[in-house]
Parts: C-alpha cells; sequence; structure tokens
C-alpha cells in the first residue's frame, strides 16, 4: 500500500457543511420535483406559494413541516418535509420569495384527459375502480349500449345498466383515490349469484376469463363445480350463459325479480323467476327489457 | 488572463455532463392514443419489449421497426410484468397476478388467467400490488402496498378485515373522514396481507412470506439470489430503504403486523422499541433528496449493455434524475448490508423513472410514471456510446475492512485527484412520523492510503458504527486515462461490523 495523504480533521458537526447550500440549491434537492416556477406539476407554482405566505416565514415553515391540512384536490399529498431543518426551511422560504417577486400567481389550468376516447368503442373490457362494486371490479361494455359490471371479488355478475359505458378519468386521472363514473340506467340487479351453491359469504374462486370477439368468458369454480358465464347483447335483449361442469343435474337458477325483464331460456321450467333447468348442456337466459 | 481562462477551463470540467458524454439518451415515440405511464416493463427472448400502461394495455414494441402493437387491454393498474415465453406474460395489477397467454399465435392475448388473488383490498388508493420477481426454483414473489390515510376504506372490500385498530365504520371514506383519519394511523392494513411479500409456489400456492413493508415499488430476485424489495421514505422510513428479504422476518413497518399469527396488539398503541427490537435493517439506504424519494424497480445490469457493472443490481427513481446501483458486501457475518451509488445521473435523464429493463442488443430502457405525483411518461433508451468495451470508471466494490472501508475501482486512479474526497456519517431516526432529518452527522475522521496499483483506496477509521450511513465522497476523482469518476459518492449501511 503506497501512502498519499493524511486527513486530519476532527469529527466534527456537519452542520457547518449545509451552511454551504444556499437556498437554491436546498430548493433544488427538496422543492423542484413538485414545484416549479409558474406553473402546476405535482404540485403548486412557486407563485402561488408566495402568493400565500409572502411575508409570512414561520407559516411556511410549519406549512411545510405539515402539510397535510393543506392538501389540494386533484393533487398528491405533500410529504412532510421533516428530514429539512428549519434554518434550511427558511433559507428556502427566502428562494421562494426571491424568485416570484414581481411574477403573478396564474391559476392552474384544470386538468383535462388527453385520451377522452379510451373508453368509447364497443365491445370493451376494463378492470378500474367503480360504484355499487367490490374492488376488484370489472366492466364490460357490450353492443346496443347495454354494459354490465361484474365482481371477481365475489366471482358475480353485479349488475346490468343501459347507456354509456363508463368514464374512466376521475380514477385515472390520479393514483386511484376516485371511482369510474357511470352514468345509463341500472336495468338489472343481482344480490347474490343465481347458482344456489354460490354465496357472498362463501363465493366461489375466480379464475379469470377467455376473450371472443372481445367480450369475456368468466370461469370460477365452487366445490369442484366449475362455472363459465358469457354475456352478449342485441337491440332489446342481453343474452346469459351458464356452462356448469360437475354441478348438480337439474339444478335450481334464481333470478331477480325486477320491473320491465322478462327471462326466457334454452330449455327447463320457471317458476316466477326461477329456473329448474338440466345442467349438462350450457344454460341460455335471454333477459327482455320492456323499456 | 491565462490563468483565468485555465480555472474556467476546469470548473467547466468539473460540471460537464459526464454521463452524456458516455452515454446516449434517446426518447421514444409512445404509442397513439394510449396515456403513456409505465406500470410496467420487461423484455422478450426475440429482442422486442413488452410495456403494461396506466389505463391497462399491455403492448409490444418492436425496437427495429418502431412499431407498437397491442396484446392485452383492460387490467386495472398494471405495476409489473414478467416473461414466460413470447406467448405468456404474467402481470400483476391492483386486484391479482394474471397470466395472459396467445393461445391461437394471433399475438393477442386470449385468455386471461388469475394465477393469484388471495390477498385483501379496501378499495384504498395506496393499496397497489406490485411484481413478480421469480427465483431459481420457479417460486414467484408479489409485494403488497399498504393504504393510505390520504383516504379511507371503501363500502365492500376483498377478504377479511381485521379488527385491530379504528372501527371499521370510522375508517370509512365518507363525509367523516376528516375527523376520523388522524387515528387510523399514517398508513394501514386492515385488508389481508397488505405490507407483505406473498411467496407463491409453482403449483399457485401462495403463502405470506415477510412483513414490514410501506410502499414496496420494485421487487427482485439478484444475479445471487437474493430477494431485493425497494420502500418509500415515509412514517417509520426515516429514508428509502432497500430491503433484503428473508422468510418471516419483519422488515420494519408496523402497519402490517396485525396480520402476524397470533399478533394481539394494536401497532399504533405501541413504543418504537418493541418494533426496534425485532426490525431487519434494510440492506441499502437511499437518503432522502440526495440520491432518490421514491425508489422503483431493480434490474439485474445485462452483460452486453454496460460489462463494468455487469449482473449487478441498478434502481430507478420516481424524484430524483438518476438511477442506483447497490453494492452488496458480502464480506459481512450475520447482515446483509452494502452501498448504494448514483448511476446515469444526469438531467438529461429526467424524472419518474418507474421501470427498467434491459434487451439482448445492449440497451436500457427506461419507462415512466407519475400517478400526479412528481415524475414524468414515455419511454428512454439509453446505450453506452462506442467502444461498449472500454470500461467505466467507477467504483466496483465496497468492503467493510476491521478498521474502515475498502474501495476497489474499476480502473487505476490517478492519485492527484483524490484530494477532495471524505467520509461522512449519519443516521435516522425510527419513528412513526414521517421521514426523518439526518442524526448526528458528522466528518469522520480518516486515514486514506491507495494500493500500488492504484485501483483500491482505504479510509482508515476508528469511528465504526452500527445503524449508521457513511457517505463516501469522492470529489473529483478521475481514472489514470482522465474519466471523471461515474458515481460520486457512496452510502455505505452498516448495520454490523466486520
Amino acid at each position: 500500500m503506497r501512502y498519499f495523504a493524511v486527513a486530519t480533521f476532527l469529527s466534527l458537526s456537519i452542520s457547518v457543511l449545509h451552511a454551504q447550500m444556499d437556498g437554491k440549491q436546498l430548493y433544488t434537492i427538496n422543492c423542484s420535483a413538485c414545484h416549479q416556477l409558474k406553473i402546476q406539476q405535482g404540485g403548486p407554482a412557486l407563485t402561488e406559494v408566495a402568493k400565500l405566505y409572502r411575508g409570512k416565514p414561520e407559516a411556511f415553515v410549519k406549512w411545510a413541516k405539515n402539510p397535510l391540512p393543506h392538501k389540494r384536490k386533484n393533487l398528491a399529498q405533500m410529504p412532510a418535509m421533516a428530514h429539512v431543518p428549519d434554518a434550511d426551511l427558511r433559507k428556502i422560504y427566502q428562494h421562494v420569495m426571491k424568485v416570484t417577486k414581481g411574477l403573478e400567481a396564474i391559476k392552474p389550468k384544470k386538468r383535462v384527459d388527453h385520451f377522452p376516447d379510451q373508453l368509447k368503442k364497443r365491445p370493451l373490457i376494463q378492470r378500474i375502480f367503480m360504484p355499487n362494486v367490490g374492488p376488484a371490479a370489472i366492466a364490460v361494455a357490450l353492443e346496443n349500449n347495454y354494459n354490465f359490471a361484474f365482481d371477481a371479488g365475489v366471482s358475480r355478475l353485479r349488475f346490468i345498466w343501459k347507456g354509456p359505458y363508463l368514464y374512466g378519468y376521475p380514477y385515472w386521472s390520479g393514483n386511484g383515490d376516485g371511482l369510474a363514473v357511470i352514468h345509463g340506467k341500472k336495468v338489472s340487479i343481482e344480490e347474490t349469484s343465481p347458482l344456489p351453491f354460490i354465496t357472498d359469504a362463501a363465493p366461489a374462486e375466480f379464475l379469470g376469463y377467455s376473450m371472443k370477439d372481445g367480450l369475456p368468458t368468466f370461469k370460477y369454480r365452487k366445490d369442484g363445480i366449475e362455472v363459465q358465464e358469457r354475456l352478449t347483447s342485441n337491440s332489446k335483449q342481453v343474452v346469459r350463459t351458464f356452462t356448469l361442469t360437475g354441478a348438480p343435474n337439474p339444478l335450481k337458477l334464481n333470478f331477480p325479480t325486477m320491473d320491465g325483464i322478462s327471462y326466457s331460456s334454452s330449455h327447463g321450467q320457471w317458476a316466477g323467476t326461477s329456473l329448474l333447468a338440466d345442467t349438462d348442456k350450457p344454460i341460455v337466459i335471454t333477459y327482455t327489457f320492456s323499456k | 488572463m491565462r490563468p483565468i481562462i485555465a480555472s474556467l477551463l476546469l470548473s467547466s470540467c468539473a460540471f460537464a455532463d459526464r454521463w452524456t458524454d458516455q452515454f446516449t439518451f434517446e426518447s421514444i415515440d409512445s404509442p397513439v392514443g394510449v396515456d403513456p405511464q409505465f406500470g410496467g416493463l420487461a423484455s422478450l427472448p426475440d429482442g422486442r419489449l413488452v410495456a403494461a400502461f396506466h389505463r391497462g394495455e399491455i403492448m409490444f414494441y418492436d425496437p427495429d421497426k418502431k412499431i407498437w402493437t397491442e396484446f392485452a387491454r383492460g387490467l386495472h393498474e398494471p405495476l409489473g410484468l414478467l416473461v414466460e415465453d413470447e406467448k405468456n406474460i404474467l402481470v400483476m395489477q391492483r386486484p391479482e397476478l394474471t397470466r395472459l397467454t396467445d393461445t391461437d399465435g394471433d399475438g393477442v392475448a386470449d385468455e386471461y388467467t388469475t394465477v393469484f388473488d388471495d390477498f385483501g383490498m379496501t378499495g384504498n388508493y395506496h393499496e397497489f400490488a406490485f411484481g413478480p420477481a421469480r427465483d431459481a426454483e420457479g417460486n414467484l414473489y408479489i409485494s403488497l402496498g399498504i393504504a393510505s390515510n390520504g383516504a379511507g376504506v371503501r363500502e365492500e372490500i376483498r377478504g377479511e378485515w381485521n379488527e385491530i385498530g379504528h372501527p371499521r365504520e370510522k375508517m370509512l371514506q365518507n363525509e367523516n373522514w376528516k375527523q376520523n383519519k388522524t387515528a387510523a394511523g399514517r398508513m394501514y392494513s386492515r385488508a389481508a396481507w397488505r405490507g407483505w411479500v406473498i411467496k407463491i409456489t409453482p403449483d399457485g400456492k401462495g403463502t405470506p412470506f415477510a412483513s414490514g413493508l410501506r410502499s414496496p415499488n420494485g421487487i427482485i430476485v439478484d444475479s445471487e439470489g437474493r430477494l431485493l424489495v425497494c420502500d418509500n421514505q415515509g412514517d417509520w422510513l426515516g429514508t428509502s430503504k432497500l430491503h433484503h428479504i428473508r422468510k418471516d422476518h419483519f422488515h420494519g413497518h408496523p402497519a402490517s403486523l396485525i396480520w402476524k399469527e397470533g399478533w394481539t396488539k394494536d401497532p399504533l398503541k405501541m413504543n418504537s422499541k418493541e418494533f426496534d427490537q425485532i426490525r431487519t435493517r434494510a440492506a441499502g439506504l437511499f437518503p432522502q433528496a440526495e440520491l432518490a424519494n421514491s425508489p422503483t424497480q431493480p434490474v439485474i445490469v445485462s452483460p452486453k449493455a454496460f460489462p463494468t457493472i455487469a449482473n449487478e443490481t441498478l434502481i430507478g427513481d420516481m424524484n430524483q434524475t438518476t438511477l442506483v446501483r447497490f453494492l452488496p458486501d458480502s464480506g459481512v457475518k450475520g447482515a446483509s448490508q452494502g452501498a448504494t451509488i448514483p448511476f446515469l445521473q444526469s438531467e438529461t435523464l429526467g424524472r419518474g423513472n418507474n421501470r427498467l429493463a434491459f434487451t439482448a442488443d445492449g440497451s436500457l430502457w427506461v419507462g415512466k410514471t407519475q400517478l400526479s405525483w412528481p415524475g414524468s411518461q414515455g419511454l428512454l433508451r439509453i446505450r453506452k456510446k462506442q467502444p461498449a468495451e472500454k470500461p467505466l470508471f467507477v467504483i466496483k466494490e465496497i468492503s467493510l475492512k476491521g478498521e474502515g472501508f475498502q474501495i476497489h475501482f474499476s480502473k487505476p486512479v490517478e492519485p492527484e485527484s483524490l484530494k477532495a474526497i471524505s467520509l461522512t456519517r449519519h443516521t435516522y431516526n425510527y419513528h412513526v412520523k414521517y421521514g426523518s432529518e439526518k442524526v448526528d452527522e458528522v466528518l469522520v475522521k480518516t486515514v486514506e492510503t491507495l494500493s500500488a496499483d492504484r485501483k483500491t483506496l482505504t479510509f482508515k477509521t476508528s469511528d465504526l458504527r452500527e445503524d449508521y450511513l457513511y457517505t463516501i465522497d469522492l470529489g473529483e476523482t478521475i481514472s489514470e486515462d482522465q474519466q471523471p469518476i461515474l458515481g460520486q459518492k457512496a452510502y455505505y449501511h452498516l448495520i454490523a461490523k466486520k
């Protein structure tokens, strides 16, 4: 080993080193990722910050250390700057006031969806957070303005609606703290699976789906019984097909009683809205909507 | 005049971008009509890339033809991809791990098979799901983020609700949430296995593997078989961490402990000392605001792309314009620890570096995202300028010795350039508060020596303390052939002494 240098400093507090960092440098490493001079990107622009805090350095420091109550809608929550000493926050304050001097705060533009056609075509499938379905929701757009929501958390259909499909931007515009919006009218709502061996307390295991002609065939399993379920549509009807493997034969399926729906099926006996049908061939139920 | 010009030249040399001198950064056109926020990125054996996007598309990119094609769509916030082969791709989305299969060979997935969904969801936005990583035996690992009190939980959840903590009706996201949120805890894990790594065996069975994670956006089995997971600065994390995950270990964020078998206490009512005694320290630390604020995907460096650092682990970050190398120190018994070092630290890299992949031609690809946080979007291709085989001047190894740190360089060092080097140390608070200041930061007294071959630099010091992060600052160190050091600082997390 060749000796080349001896460092002779004693261990000393590094606040000396920090003192060398000016407000601009401190701003760059701690704030610039979210706070630009004039535009809102991640967080409010410095011009807006200056408008709020000019002449109030201590309020600025307090806010930076505990910013939660000031959270602005549609923006990510600002993390507390607990790792930045107060003296440095004051330097950052001075820097912000200096660079914004004479500049006017411009109200941020309302954010718009740059991909508004995302969910405009049919058929379509989209997994997303949406109202009245569990978090493992799947929304499907059928032809003829019919749509339905399937819940992969409990492996069952939740409802069918008529009208526009989904507006996903409230969910996609941020980090997921929003729900997709559905317009249109719910024409069928199910509180439980039509299959008597599946309950929400003891749901079937969700196995996934196959895609054919742009539409999914859902697959799920309970107590050794495998179910395939597919929905299609025509102008006044939604056609729902169950293909069962290992199910009791025949099986009684229970459908909700709702105004404006009449049911028919490929085979089996109806009693009200219950159907007793053989399970050795696909059971095809047609929903006819009168409205 | 002359001396002034010389000093101007010197200072401009010192501030020139040493990375763009040696690497090219090329921005790639995003697919038309697709929100170009990247949640997943991986390479295929045939040289193409596969990418997952924020709104649920999975697309291939052919770098030769520069064409994007759709493989699948409609997924829920996909945040990870693993290619099994050209027709089978695993994707981690919010609700499940899914295998996408092209059964008829037309280039489009027609089977979406649920591989694993046996974990809970409250509908809280912060319950992201990451992975999968695969080990040599074919086991898969996924990591599950915990909920944030930036929001409550939805009425309908998936899976079991854990009763430990604030009553469920007070956890609902409604008009009362502002009053209830503080008592909920800054981050919480009320649905099953949030904050855990789950191991999934090839037969599809999942078992909880390790706990203590917060927002583990990045998981990999490294080239030596370590399961590495990144975690974000926040409550209980003074700064961001790189964990070496081990079976049944608790990695430091207490919220997930309520799912541990036999656990009955509310972590919010416990003392930090109780957790400190049972936690496993992170193998690497990313000092906040200096190196990384929100580390992302680790990837194994392709020998073709950057031979000097072949098979090392390279990690992304959302906020800083740098990637990070991790150099484990295998010489310390009873602890997994090592150093983090900036790589490609350049404004040209930009922010939002969420997903990384190497293709066989020697390109590094970086997919960006922001999800309303600071970041960016789109895809970057990074290549080393020719000649590819000319070694980079980097730190190759840092090892802790009984009397200090030994640093091994990839090339001989110019001794005259070592004048401005220093060693400092600091630690962080381990507490429920969000982040931590640097604590007890001091310049360490050292004696430095350079080996006869000028490739090994030793910092001799008696000031070696456990639970401290040592910052080795190499300043304007250059190599004998006048290359500036790539990665001027190294941060060694000393958990245990040799």
